[in-house]
């Protein structure tokens, strides 16, 4: 194993649009078949579990259960799900529950662990892996298996197996509603080519977004810590955008709920720590305005990221990170997460770091060691 | 001559009056004496001639047709929807053809026979060709 460039993070966004373009199709295919329409008429409740990136597209999706296929969705990290969810859930009628373990590699124990828990609470409940490797121990402990296979591209923080977790969730609440007669079919179909649309905001965002990320990179690649703040699916997104920071630069950053940052971290030093606030338009925007404005004050150096034309927060922002194009709320994670990739990027070149600390001979031995453990565990 | 009709469902489930525009297509042509066929392209819709002068005859059709074939959770095709499913075997008992006769320049038919377009999946996009010929 060599240590990781943090070009091949710049790679992977070039590759996004692409991911959007030719595999949306394929796994909308696999989805439809995933479970019978007896199955899909049957769900009441839909948990998704994940560790990780994995987590993030969890709570980033919820919004996409809820609001379209109309289903209550519960986005739970594994450890959590597996001591203190899967042995809770209210299922009372056959099929009544469906619990989707998401793993890009496969091979999350906890994961697996977690489907395998749930299978022996009810035989009620239907467990799918929505994962990139349907070979792995998270594939074989569940009872149906969803392909998000990618072409690799070499190792990199998950950025494309991110947004193919994401494709297939959405994909997921897409058919739910689609089958529970939530809308006809071909809204249904109108939504899935509305994914496969946003490869062309995707291309448009990273193209804008380049400049303003190395200019923010090369602003506060020397601060001791960022923090990222969203709502709504853009919670999801937050946590996100923080792991690539840490997972690529190594610098601590934190994802926080827009309205938990207002009850803890806006108090804690130093006051003018870089916050980036992902406000797409949507139901959290009127409070990220607010919180923009509060943020400033207090001395917070405010970067907005939010659509190109935006006005309100972009008021309050000291720099902006603009997404180019239009995108339901739903759906905006998809496009959100563009700058931070860059942004990361951009940060760890200047820092003059590699990816994962891999230029530290420690971690590069662990990572190895951990990457022929997995292959073994296939 | 050929020329399609345009038009959009509004319920899963209907039976849409289309006899003005299909004569309408007969009067603006120089046809005078032969054959109108009006086909209709879709494969979860049909073509239905049946009374329209009481809205309640066209809902016991679709009614009726649904009791025949209900839509239900365990069709074969399953890639789009149980209601698309249904609707294709809706279609093809009630077929998707009809055969009209013209004369001195007007669609023969009988006095309370409308031409009714039979939507079983919808609301859609839908349209019927018309294709006139002289003889």
């Amino acid at each position: 194993m060599e240590p990781m460039k943090p070009s091949v993070m710049v790679d992977q966004v070039k590759d996004l649009a692409n991911v959007l373009r030719e595999q949306t199709r394929p796994f909308d295919r696999i989805i439809r078949d995933t479970l019978t329409p007896l199955e899909y008429r049957s769900l009441h409740r839909v948990y998704t579990v994940g560790d990780g990136d994995s987590f993030h597209a969890a709570i980033a999706t919820e919004m996409a259960f809820e609001n379209i296929a109309r289903i209550p969705c519960e986005p739970m990290s594994a450890m959590r799900f597996l001591e203190y969810g899967a042995d809770f859930i209210p299922t009372a009628f056959p099929n009544d529950t469906l619990v989707i373990g998401i793993s890009a590699s496969g091979s999350t124990l906890r994961i697996a662990q977690a489907l395998a828990r749930a299978e022996k609470v009810s035989s009620n409940i239907i467990t799918a892996a929505i994962t990139g490797n349907i070979e792995g121990i998270v594939g074989k402990a569940a009872h149906r298996k969803i392909s998000v296979k990618l072409p690799d591209l070499g190792g990199s923080p998950g950025i494309r197996t991110y947004a193919a977790s994401l494709i297939g969730l959405y994909l997921l609440a897409i058919r739910i509603g689609e089958i529970q007669e939530q809308y006809h079919q071909t809204v249904a179909n109108e939504m899935r080519s509305e994914l496969i649309s946003l490869a062309d905001v995707v291309d448009a965002t990273a193209k804008a977004v380049e400049k303003p990320a190395k200019q923010v990179a090369e602003a506060f690649k020397d601060v001791p810590v960022m923090v990222f703040v969203g709502s709504g699916p853009s919670y999801g997104t937050a946590l996100f955008s923080a792991a690539k920071m840490v997972e690529a630069a190594g610098v601590f950053s934190m994802g926080q709920d827009l309205e938990e940052w207002a009850h803890v971290e806006r108090f804690a030093y130093p006051f003018d720590t870089p916050t980036m606030i992902i406000a797409p338009p949507g139901r959290g925007y009127w409070r990220a305005t607010e919180l923009a404005k509060t943020a400033k004050e207090l001395g917070r150096r405010v970067i907005a990221v939010v659509k190109e034309d935006d006005k309100e927060v972009t008021q309050f922002a000291d720099m902006v990170l603009p997404v180019v194009g239009n995108v339901r709320e739903e759906f905006s994670p998809l496009v959100y997460h563009v700058f931070a990739n860059l942004f990361a990027s951009f940060v760890t070149e200047g820092l003059g770091r590699m990816l994962f600390q891999t230029d530290n001979p420690a971690m590069l031995a662990k990572l190895a060691a951990n990457m022929a453990q997995r292959q073994v565990g296939q | 001559m050929f020329t399609k009709i345009k038009f959009h469902t509004s319920s899963r489930q209907e039976l849409i009056n289309l006899l003005d525009e299909v004569k309408g297509a007969v009067s603006q042509s120089d046809v005078k004496n032969g054959i109108c066929l009006v086909y209709c392209p879709h494969t979860t819709g049909g073509l239905v001639v049946n009374s329209y002068l009481d809205p309640k005859t066209p809902k016991d059709i679709i009614t009726e047709i649904d009791r025949i074939i209900p839509t239900r959770l365990d069709f074969f095709h399953t890639v789009d929807t149980p209601s698309d499913a249904a609707g294709h075997v809706k279609s093809s008992l009630v077929g998707i053809q009809q055969l009209f006769i013209i004369h001195e320049g007007e669609l023969v038919l009988g006095h309370s026979q409308g031409i009714l377009f039979a939507e079983f999946d919808g609301p859609r996009n839908r349209e019927l060709y018309i294709k006139l010929i002289e003889g």
